[in-house]
């Protein structure tokens, strides 16, 4: 019982719809429209503004990959599908290019919310994950930077390889950085010869 | 422009578990077509088609699809839960049909081939909440019946009582129909929120009520002017059952029988001579009847009984119906509302008939929200319609339940 959800709010959104003119694109922008997102359309090809949409609607059953302006592993907002074929090859490119959730056609008058809300939650989730992923990657990088800064100090201090990790642990804590900051800055003012490889 | 009779499908549960409003229901659209085919007004009649689904959802659907299908509708009034709306959507989507939903809801719907005239959130528990908690306090508990009214109803709660700092003492939910409330009592007693907001329906509301009253008896801190007992949807329809234990409770709704318009007095002393001295006047009949005389004003305005055509006629201009001219927005085809908040008083010792004592009116109606779009409970003016231009609703209070 989180006291802290707030309903979804979408208002001063922006959106970029990628479909021919047709009724189903007509509905989805209807209640677009209602959510107060302003929405742009676009056909064939998505326009290299796109990118600076909040959100892309694109069609699934004509779609190919040169509409679109960016790489396909490249996904820079959430991205929803409207479906109409369920061909696993048209599915599957739907996710390829970024669609989190999908829209079944014909579109009704309902329906939309529901995507937006589960898309856009799933893509800040992924967003998270992501830039920890990256954070922990870049600490798991400087193992060498660590390992070198806790000889160091065990020579410095003529310490044992517990307490000088200790030592490098309290010493982060202190100066609010990771171990690995503390551990590189040992390195630098120390002149070690493997100073400043995390930039490697 | 030749019409001659246009079928209306009227659909409402006249038996079944909740009944007590469907015969509200049913009589409003009733009264509304008998009058309008007897006011020399216009150039059609309309038929009423009837259906009774007896409150289970999915008799709904085969009600509605019988209606076009068969009679030849192509508006139907009626529908009160929402689940009962949910199932006839693809009915009317299919027939391109209009149905006319007059209840208060949860919002988060904006159906094309729906007209909304009950309140949405903002012009229910929100105007509700901005009146209780500068009065009463920011300590909360809230209950319900366990499906999605009291869920999203008490959740739109939480979320205000977190934008001015409030406090969810307990959250708590019965099945429907569960009268096995003493836990719930026991609960309330110890933790004793400045307010209960109850969303708690039928049997178990009137239980819990009954329990409370036993409760306030006891303990004076429970009395109501001391811990209010709030409600978005007690009409008069179940004064009658509740009797006393009815009394300060304070409730939300677009109509109160005790509306003070020369109107509203034209109105309930027709309906007098229809229905009876005793029989009161709640939003679930007047919903209804006031949707059959938007339906008859659109089509005599525009020359058609087609659906698409109606429905543009009603977002064009305000129309008139016996008790208020009413205005359809076109981008969510919500009605423009004005809340009211209320609180029951008994009128006398001698006889125990209850009615609503108005204690607050918006200044104008109310620009419907459903999807909460202009809304943000942590903004200092959330509720107010942001930067869209709404002319009636100028001078309307903010949100911002407090002002500390």
């Amino acid at each position: 019982m989180s006291s802290l959800f707030r309903t979804p709010s979408f208002r001063g959104w922006s959106a970029t719809v990628l479909h021919k003119p047709h009724s189903d694109r007509d509905a989805v922008c209807r209640q677009l429209d209602r959510l107060g997102i302003a929405v742009s359309t676009a056909w064939p090809e998505l326009p290299e503004e796109a990118r600076q949409a909040d959100l892309v609607i694109f069609d699934a059953d004509a779609g190919h990959d040169a509409q679109f302006p960016w790489p396909v592993e490249e996904h820079p907002m959430p991205m929803i599908a409207l479906m109409g074929s369920e061909a696993p090859g048209r599915v599957e490119w739907a996710i390829r290019r970024g669609a989190i959730a999908h829209l079944s056609k014909p579109i009704a008058s309902s329906g939309v919310y529901g995507a937006l809300v589960v898309a856009t939650r799933t893509f800040a989730m992924r967003r998270a994950s992501e830039e920890r992923i990256a954070k922990l990657e870049a600490r798991l990088a400087c193992r060498p930077q660590v390992a070198e800064a806790i000889l160091l100090l065990m020579q410095h201090q003529g310490s044992d390889a517990d307490t000088a990790y200790k030592l490098l642990q309290d010493m982060a804590m202190a100066s609010r950085q990771t171990m690995e900051d503390v551990a590189l800055d040992l390195l630098a003012r120390s002149g070690g010869q493997n100073a400043g490889r995390r930039e490697a | 422009m030749a019409f001659g009779e246009i079928p209306v499908g009227v659909l409402f549960s006249k038996s079944g578990s909740y009944a007590a409003i469907g015969q509200e229901g049913y009589w409003g659209a009733r009264i509304a077509i008998d009058e309008i085919n007897a006011s020399g007004l216009f150039d059609f009649r309309f038929l009423r088609v009837d259906g009774d689904p007896k409150g289970s959802a999915e008799n709904y659907a085969v009600e509605a699809d019988r209606m076009m299908r068969e009679a030849g509708c192509r508006h139907i009034i009626g529908t009160q839960t929402s689940s009962s709306r949910k199932e006839v959507l693809p009915v009317m989507e299919r027939g391109r049909g209009l149905l006319w939903y007059t209840t208060p809801y949860e919002g988060f719907e904006s159906h094309d081939r729906v007209v909304y005239t009950g309140a949405c959130p903002n012009q229910g528990v929100v105007p509700l909440f901005r009146h209780i908690v500068p009065e009463s306090g920011r300590r909360a508990f809230l209950l319900g019946s366990n499906y999605i009214w009291g869920w999203e109803t008490n959740r739109i709660a939480r979320e205000l009582l977190a934008g001015c700092d409030g406090e969810v003492l307990g959250e708590r939910y019965v099945a429907i129909g569960d009268e096995n409330i003493d836990h719930l009592i026991v609960e309330i007693r110890e933790k004793r929120p400045d307010f209960i907001f109850n969303n708690l329906i039928g049997e178990s509301s009137y239980a819990f009520l009954r329990a409370m009253k036993r409760l306030a008896k006891e303990d004076p801190a429970f009395a109501p002017n001391r811990c209010p007992i709030l409600s978005c949807n007690l009409t008069e329809a179940e004064l009658p059952i509740l009797g006393a234990a009815a009394e300060g409770l304070v409730s939300t709704s677009t109509y109160f029988e005790t509306l003070d318009t020369p109107e509203n007095e034209d109105f309930l002393s027709r309906l007098e001579g229809l229905r009876g001295p005793d029989a009161s006047i709640s939003s679930m009949f007047v919903g209804p009847y006031e949707a059959v005389w938007l339906l008859a004003r659109a089509i005599e305005a525009c020359g058609s009984d087609a659906p698409d055509h109606v429905l543009a006629e009603l977002c064009r201009r305000p129309h008139r119906t016996p008790l208020r001219d009413i205005r359809i927005d076109p981008q969510t085809q919500h009605a423009y509302l004005q809340p009211l908040i209320a609180v029951v008083e008994t009128t006398g010792p001698e006889r125990v008939r209850s009615r609503f004592r108005i204690i607050e009116k918006t200044s104008g109606p109310l620009a419907p929200d459903p999807y909460l779009v202009h809304y943000d409970p942590l903004e200092s003016n959330a509720g107010s319609s942001g930067d869209t231009p709404v002319p009636d609703n100028g001078n309307s209070p903010r949100l911002r339940l407090v002002s500390s």
